[in-house]
């Protein structure tokens, strides 16, 4: 099938050629639930954590070192 | 006295102009020239888009501002650049279009002695039939576009509750699309959003995207160590999508988009459909309608701007494929070949090839990120072209001698994962080089050091933080220079 060009971000893309007919049932095409994936699952601690204040405290002073030396880096 | 002419007045044209104004003495000129009134910090709209920000906390009036510092302001779209002039100057100039209400409509010429194009990109939602406001989708890309987008998910919450399941698309729109990191960062706005409410679990989240893999982001992925191993942001945004209950679709281009449903196909070859009741479809970019003419009147738009509208600056072109790819092909002086008074800067800068591995279906569909070029990369390139200008202006140098190029830069992204100054998430990242470099970094492309994420309520903090150092910025207030880019 010919496809048309266009003109976003210097790429092509298709014409749809679906129909209600031949448009398949069944599980969606790329469809992943997220507990397919084998990424570990944070432990409850660990998600709690991530909102206890003074341990934020502590990691956004961390996180702002951390930017601050890129930022440093990053303007010459 | 010579005279600066900014297109556009975003991140990268924005600190330009103020830069420029800075740095050159008052007898020079520096015009800025954009269609909107306001300056808006995009990064916050994805906080408008959930209802925890009005329009106007991430706006402002830009003419006020401009009037203070001395820029002369004109509210108007630029149409036509002329770089060799015509037969009547041969200084170079640029047609514009008053869209300012009480001249819209007005055309007018303005001369330069250098120009930067800092357009941004046209939000191509034509590329797709159905994709955007005017169609079946809402979108983040403006705050008028985020406004609406809260008042459509405020009656998704109102459905929600009546117990009616609801399903939400959030993600990309096109098969090339760019900023995927504000699509990861409305995705879990939104989930946090509906987890306040009380009505998650009647609400099936899907985010879908054209990354090959979670956590690409256009920049094809991050590695960094944590907890003693070397992990990727793949692992990581997985992780999240896990705990959080996210469904995802990825490697999709989407077709088209219907009253509800959602056509589209993946890089394996497979189409279907998804039905929707809510959807929120970032556009593709392109580059926007600025036509190039000749002295002689000829159109010299295709020597000036690639195909794709952006402007070509000093990237190295030549097609090549993914292996061959090297650090040296991106720009750093964003000058033009052809005029060396003609700049561009931000999104409107033409970049040689994507980041992300360029991939295509097997009917021909491309389907993989184009390179993001927002944020602090656009503000340091603004900035570097800003000193370069000055210094050939004062005589201090005859080309451009400071650089910015995003191979060696690196960048700071803070990406929401949920608002809240006690309950809010967002996962700090940071890069360097923003695109990677595998002869200075073997292995990874990026220094292991200088390359970190993590996730919590510091990154909600500093999120917030950014988005009040940014805005004083630009108001350019006591100090403003001193805020780095």
């Amino acid at each position: 099938m010919s496809r048309p060009t266009t003109n976003s971000e210097d790429t092509m893309t298709s014409t749809p050629s679906h129909s209600e007919a031949d448009v398949p049932r069944g599980p969606l095409a790329g469809l992943t639930d997220p507990s397919a994936y084998e990424a570990p699952m944070p432990t409850e601690r660990t998600v709690k954590l991530r909102t206890n204040l003074p341990i934020q405290a502590y990691r956004f002073a961390a996180v702002s070192l951390k930017m601050t030396r890129m930022i440093l880096r990053s303007h010459g | 006295m010579a005279r600066v002419v900014v297109l556009g007045a975003g991140i990268s044209g924005h600190t330009a102009a103020l830069h420029l104004r800075r740095m050159l003495d008052k007898r020079h000129e520096v015009v800025v020239v954009s269609p909107n009134s306001q300056w808006n910090w995009i990064p916050s709209n994805i906080w408008v888009g959930v209802g925890r920000m009005k329009p106007s906390q991430v706006t402002f009036p830009l003419k006020p501002v401009y009037d203070k510092h001395g820029v002369d302001f004109r509210q108007a779209k630029a149409v036509a650049l002329h770089p060799e002039g015509d037969e009547r100057t041969a200084k170079g100039y640029v047609d514009v279009v008053y869209t300012d209400p009480a001249r819209a409509g007005e055309m007018q010429s303005i001369e330069y002695d250098y120009v930067i194009n800092a357009t941004g990109p046209k939000l191509n939602f034509a590329a797709t039939p159905g994709l955007g406001p005017d169609g079946h989708t809402v979108s983040v890309c403006t705050y008028g576009h985020a406004d609406e987008a809260a008042k459509q998910l405020a009656d998704v919450i109102a459905k929600l509750r009546a117990g009616q399941k609801q399903t939400l698309v959030i993600g990309v729109g096109h098969g090339t699309c760019t900023c995927e990191g504000a699509a990861f960062e409305y995705t879990f706005n939104v989930e946090h959003e509906l987890r306040a409410a009380g009505v998650r679990d009647l609400a099936e989240i899907i985010y879908l995207t054209n990354e090959y893999d979670l956590g690409d982001f256009g920049v094809g992925g991050l590695t960094f160590k944590q907890g003693g191993f070397v992990t990727s942001s793949k692992l990581w945004t997985e992780s999240l999508f896990k705990e959080r209950g996210v469904k995802s679709i990825l490697r999709a281009h989407v077709q088209k988009v219907e009253e509800g449903r959602i056509f589209y196909e993946t890089l394996d070859g497979s189409q279907d459909t998804l039905d929707f009741d809510f959807a929120m479809l970032l556009p593709p970019f392109r580059g926007q309608d600025l036509q190039a003419f000749a002295r002689d009147g000829s159109d010299i738009t295709a020597q000036v701007f690639a195909p794709s509208g952006f402007l070509k600056v000093d990237a190295d072109y030549t097609a090549k494929p993914v292996e061959e790819w090297k650090a040296s092909d991106w720009p750093s002086t964003y000058v033009s070949p052809s005029y060396p008074n003609v700049f561009g800067v931000g999104i409107a800068f033409a970049p040689p090839h994507p980041i992300s591995t360029p991939r295509k279906a097997p009917n021909g569909t491309v389907i993989s990120p184009a390179p993001p070029r927002t944020g602090m990369p656009s503000g340091l390139m603004g900035r570097a072209v800003a000193m370069n200008i000055a210094d050939m202006i004062s005589g201090k140098s005859n080309s451009p001698q400071h650089h910015a190029s995003m191979a060696e830069m690196g960048a700071a992204c803070v990406a929401s994962a949920g608002a809240g100054f006690t309950k809010g998430t967002a996962a700090s990242m940071t890069m360097y080089p923003v695109v990677p470099d595998y002869d200075k970094f073997p292995g990874y492309g990026r220094s292991l050091t200088e390359t970190t994420g993590e996730i919590g309520l510091a990154g909600h903090w500093m999120k917030h933080l950014l988005h009040v150092m940014f805005i004083y910025k630009a108001k350019g207030k006591l100090g403003w220079s001193m805020i780095p880019e």
